[in-house]
């Protein structure tokens, strides 16, 4: 039998829910929103005692568009990647572009464009055909196995150490479970639900002893969903194309 | 027993951490190892090479960029340059660190070796960012 608090209450629900439908809605509203993430990267590449310096912007949306800025003494010119799979690289200064379709300039080796559509956790070895082999704690960290599946792959296993849930340290072996190549992540900057290290440090072995190539990578300038003309950067009709690795 | 009990968790507990320091870098050690690099700019380079080879022969251009490629040089693109190509392609090399992570300074490199082997000079203007392809 219902009396008048219950039926009150009863009365109440439906707001109570339609208000819950409104709020999940706008939830879910909020997830889909496309991420865009950019940052200004300094590349340090250093060899046999020698230094480049490479200054670039970088333009990433989680459908896996991809914008490079490159800008040197040398010259200034984009790299643009697009959602299918086809890069294009152009050259202002000459208005001449190429077409890459072989993922010679792939930005899937790019870590911005790793952690924007979601590849943290892995570092997009699955996107190589990695598969996860083991996983154990050692002190503070959880380290992760992965091995190829893929024959002809030069790494055959790539280790990963994570602390607080976010990768700090990745190695990277070939047949004979030597070491290739070390990375170092860190200066994790977290915007909302997004973290990103700001600094990762890569070094690879060579054949000799002390033959080694470091490379720096430092970030600045993230910005996290704050749209910006240069995630829509396209190459000029007009361009001259040419293809990478025609023969003269 | 209590301080064969207390080295052994010292040992224990330094073997930790020593896996454990294996997993972070000294960003202090990689910043002075940058700082005492000497840096190669793409114009000065490209300046070095055309104002003292711009007259040489096709033959000496590819051993001397055989012998840049050599030394390490090769992953910045400066053989390129003593062989003549856009700068372009020089750039390309330094952004895909190396020309695709040092695989094709290595294969021009062989490239270059068979260039010198056989007397011919087949890289010399070349303008694509593959000389071999």
């Amino acid at each position: 039998m219902v009396d008048n608090s219950n039926r009150a209450a009863l009365s109440g629900r439906p707001l109570f829910l339609l208000a819950v439908l409104c709020m999940l809605q706008l939830s879910a509203g909020v997830c889909s929103a496309q991420r865009l993430v950019r940052a200004d990267v300094q590349t340090t590449q250093v060899t046999a005692g020698k230094k480049t310096v490479v200054n670039k912007n970088v333009f990433c949306r989680n459908d896996g568009t991809f914008v490079s800025h490159y800008k040197s003494s040398g010259g200034e010119f984009y790299i643009v990647s697009s959602r299918l799979g086809v890069t294009k690289v152009y050259a202002p200064a000459t208005n001449e572009a190429m077409t890459d379709t072989q993922g010679l300039f792939s930005p899937k080796d790019e870590l911005l464009y790793i952690f924007t559509t979601g590849g943290s956790q892995d570092l997009g070895l699955s996107e190589y055909g990695f598969r996860l082999k083991d996983t154990k704690k050692d002190g503070t960290y959880i380290v992760r196995n992965y091995v190829a599946t893929k024959s002809g792959s030069k790494c055959e296993r790539v280790e990963i150490a994570y602390k607080e849930f976010l990768p700090v340290f990745a190695a990277y072996y070939d047949k004979k479970d030597k070491v290739i190549t070390k990375t170092y992540f860190s200066q994790y900057s977290k915007s909302g639900t997004f973290a990103f290290p700001m600094r990762v440090t890569e070094v690879t072995y060579g054949k000799e002893k002390n033959d080694s190539t470091v490379k720096l990578d430092v970030y600045s300038n993230l910005k996290v969903d704050v749209d910006d003309p240069m995630f829509h950067y396209d190459v000029p009709s007009t361009a001259r194309m040419a293809q990478p690795g025609k023969k003269k | 027993m209590k301080k064969l009990l207390a080295i052994l968790v010292a040992m224990v507990a330094f073997t930790f951490a020593a896996k454990a320091a294996s997993y972070e870098i000294n960003d202090a050690s990689i910043d002075a190892l940058v700082a005492e690099a000497e840096m190669v700019a793409p114009a000065s380079a490209d300046a070095a090479a055309t104002a003292g080879l711009s007259s040489a022969s096709a033959d000496s251009k590819t051993i001397v960029a055989f012998v840049l490629d050599t030394v390490g040089l090769g992953a910045f693109g400066i053989h390129r340059l003593i062989l003549g190509t856009r700068a372009i392609n020089v750039l390309l090399y330094i952004i895909t660190f190396g020309g695709i992570f040092g695989i094709i300074p290595l294969v021009d490199w062989i490239m270059l070796l068979l260039d010198i082997v056989e007397g011919t000079a087949s890289y010399i203007g070349n303008p694509s960012f593959i000389m071999w392809l």
